[in-house]
């Protein structure tokens, strides 16, 4: 076999957005260089200066893999690509730190001109350099053995400190990206018909945002002004390498904190839609946050249109909300790694004087729940936060609200938007010695408790801020039994109990197939998002009644378009039987989270304004990553001019032996030769 | 076709209709011509056609000159400027190339 095949599909890929390309592209055959292991500063100089088999392609572990290499890499024209072990990653190998992200997260884009605060200090802003090399990151041990064991020890690895010659062996990286330039240049590309077919160079970044509200007021009530509270986190994460966005700090913990706070909430949600003057609290989970607040900044264009959560029109649907509705914004963004055991409150500093209440409300009901709450001495800057769109349209201070994160001051989580986000760092692993998934699913973790007594003190709070009164904690209790099962299934594997009992029957076998936890990255529009979808089913599952229905009853009959209508797997009737199914009635629904520069009706957006997101995604074909011997070039040209001097001499002997065919060839009959 | 079997006027006539043909747009036309009756015009001894022969012959090498220059230099400065031409460029590019700007 020439070519030993590996199985890695996560590569680095192109990203544009209005002015730039960031992320990684092969040349379109392919890039290829010889394989060197990087492990010290002298490999280093090997590669970039001393080498004879040079170009290369070197291996770095993970431990290796920071910015400042990696610029230096790519930017010698002796490198033609970098290969990444990512096998059975631990995160006590990066003692600094590794974040793809730059140290300022949606500069620009949020409440403040440029960079206010280096949040991010494990950030070097690596996705957003313009590489010209592709970069593959290896996670199965199978390519590991077959790149390092098959073909750099045998081959490359210098014997007693001297380097070895040619033939070595080589790594061919394919990963060629379709756009170019800019998201202006690649989307008018995609519209243009010019070789009588249709091309797509790149997507917008977009999913859906998942949206509840407690009070299911109809278009036809009014809403009072300042009457919502918005409760939000973020959905969506980013890195390096296609496949890997683990998420477990930068939006799991929060996702899972709302879930069960939602859930708890919702015990008396009778209650609070009963009472006339209380507030409607509403629950959004926004997607593409990380790439310039796409889903916000849509919901606020949105809101401006009134037609968030739906246009009215037609059937009766819920009534629409408005910057003006919002009474206060409360946002969990990263709540996992608690600073000195605290969860730390960031204030808009004009806001301050509307929140006091508020804090002080919540921080009692913290300490009934053993969970601290702490002000952050932070003055002048919020961290970067969905709130942040909502404030600059609310302008000087009119808007009270929070942000609750584990951070003090700039981010304890040192791998924020990176591979290496995973599980182990939030204490959300389990003992190596429990095997078993059951076991596993149910388990008790570090993390699941304080989750759990965060969502108990979030849901009182929301309680108070909606009705006025106070509740006990065990009227609102959240379960830390959903709490296990959710951090099981986002951070380990969708294919669990609470998936299962949520997923559509038509989704299930989907589901299953998965082993690996779905991805916490946006995608383009036009791909569902997995996460999205459960999110929006567990919230659905937390917050829902059943109803009596069947698979082609559950769904809206009348006139009232409110209300959501979710057919669920449901439980199994016996242990590994089969499922009964159920049909869950909620207002749980999906908004649009496409940035709104994109949208249908936006005429003439200046790409250079930088209001709005701009990311989009480049298309491209598969992935390939395959080793192979190469000879040196000599041997190549030798080779070449062998071949070309064999043909001319065949040429010259065809001539002479035809022109004197007569001469030679004498044995045709007497009658032929007249 | 082979000359030495044509008669002189014929030959003069297929020299004339390949210089006309040229004109619509068909400079291989005057390649052609310039090639195909170069030994008529230059190399072959004087006959009564040959001084047009030889004109014709000489106006089509010069046809050729001018437009093989044209074309190499819009060749040149599509290929070096076509991608800082932004939507123009696009706008008369048959196959955009995947991946470059």
């Amino acid at each position: 076999m020439i070519y030993i095949p590996l199985e890695a599909q996560n590569a680095c890929f192109r990203l544009l957005n209005a002015t730039n390309q960031i992320g990684c592209s092969s040349a379109q055959a392919g890039n290829t260089g010889a394989v060197h292991y990087m492990q010290t500063d002298d490999d280093m100089d090997f590669v970039l200066k001393t080498g004879t088999t040079n170009p290369y392609i070197p291996i770095l572990d993970a431990k290796d893999f920071t910015t400042d290499k990696v610029l230096k890499l790519a930017k010698s024209d002796r490198v033609n690509g970098i290969v990444v072990i990512s096998v059975n990653l631990t995160t006590s190998d990066l003692p600094n730190g590794f974040s793809a992200d730059k140290s300022c997260p949606n500069e620009g884009y949020g409440n403040h001109q440029g960079c206010d605060k280096k949040w991010n200090a494990a950030g070097h802003g690596m996705l957003f350099e313009d590489l010209d090399i592709p970069i593959f990151s290896l996670t199965a041990q199978g390519d590991v053995d077959k790149i390092l064991t098959r073909c750099w020890e045998p081959f490359n690895k210098p014997i007693n400190g001297k380097a070895r010659t040619f033939p070595v062996c080589a790594v061919q990286l394919l990963s060629p990206m379709f756009a170019a330039k800019d998201a202006e240049t690649c989307i008018r590309r995609s519209n243009l018909i010019n070789d009588l077919s249709v091309t797509i160079y790149c997507d917008p970044l977009g999913d859906k945002n998942v949206v509840t509200t407690l009070k299911a007021i109809p278009s036809n009530e009014t809403r009072p002004p300042k009457s919502v509270i918005v409760v939000a986190t973020r959905v969506d994460s980013f890195s390096m390498f296609q496949n890997e966005f683990p998420s477990a700090d930068t939006t799991v913990t929060g996702i899972v904190t709302l879930l069960a706070t939602a859930k708890a909430l919702w015990k008396l949600q009778d209650f609070i839609a009963s009472q006339k003057s209380s507030k409607d609290v509403m629950f959004a989970f926004f997607q593409g946050e990380a790439f310039d607040y796409i889903g916000s900044s849509r919901m606020l264009y949105e809101m401006k249109k009134n037609r968030f959560p739906a246009a009215t029109g037609g059937n009766v649907k819920l009534q629409t909300i408005d910057m003006k509705h919002i009474a206060q914004f409360v946002e969990l963004s990263q709540v996992g790694l608690r600073d000195q055991d605290s969860l730390w409150l960031h204030v808009d500093p004009k806001a301050h004087n509307q929140t006091v209440d508020m804090l002080a409300k919540l921080k009692k009901y913290g300490a009934a729940s053993n969970t601290t709450f702490n002000e952050s001495p932070v003055a002048d800057s919020l961290p970067p936060a969905s709130l942040q769109t909502f404030l600059k349209e609310a302008g000087d201070g009119s808007l009270p609200s929070f942000v609750v994160t584990d951070h003090k001051e700039a981010f304890t989580n040192k791998f924020y938007n990176s591979r290496l986000d995973v599980a182990s760092s939030i204490g959300a692993d389990y003992p190596k010695d429990m095997n078993d998934t059951n076991e596993q699913y149910n388990a008790n973790t570090t993390q699941s408790e304080r989750i759990t007594g965060l969502a108990t003190a979030l849901a009182q709070y929301l309680f108070w801020a909606a009705t006025g009164n106070e509740s006990t904690p065990e009227e609102l209790q959240a379960d830390i039994e959903d709490v296990n099962h959710m951090l099981f299934c986002f951070l380990h594997s969708p294919h669990c109990e609470l998936f299962n009992y949520t997923i559509s029957p038509d989704n299930a076998d989907a589901l299953n197939k998965n082993k690996q936890p779905f991805p916490f990255y946006v995608t383009v529009t036009s791909s569902t998002n997995q996460v999205t979808s459960l999110i929006q089913r567990v919230l659905g599952y937390f917050t829902g009644k059943v109803v009596n229905g069947s698979a082609d009853n559950c769904k809206v009959t009348d006139s009232d378009e409110r209300y959501s209508y979710m057919w669920m797997q449901g439980p199994m009737k016996t242990p590994g039987g089969s499922r009964e199914a159920v049909c869950y009635k909620n207002t749980v629904k999906l908004s649009v989270a496409e940035s709104p520069a994109f949208a249908d009706d936006m005429e003439d957006y200046d790409w250079n304004s930088r209001k709005y997101s701009t990311w989009t995604e480049s298309r491209w074909d598969t992935f390939t990553i395959r080793v192979f011997m190469i000879p040196s070039k000599q041997f190549q040209v030798l080779t070449l001019t062998v071949g070309i001097g064999l043909l001319l001499i065949s040429l010259v002997a065809v001539y002479f032996i035809n022109s004197s065919a007569d001469v030679l060839f004498q044995n045709a009959p007497p009658d032929q030769t007249r | 076709m082979d000359l030495a079997k044509v008669k002189d006027e014929d030959k003069l006539q297929l020299c004339r209709k390949y210089w006309i043909g040229g004109f619509v747009f068909l400079p291989f036309l005057w390649f052609v011509n310039a090639c195909w009756f170069f030994n008529e015009a230059f190399r072959k001894p004087a006959y009564a056609e040959q001084k047009m022969i030889r004109s014709y012959v000489i106006r089509s090498m010069i046809g050729t000159v001018v437009w093989v220059g044209g074309v190499v230099a819009w060749v040149t400065i599509f290929q070096l400027k076509r991608a800082s031409w932004g939507a123009a460029g696009d706008s008369i590019s048959f196959v955009i190339p995947k991946g470059y700007a």
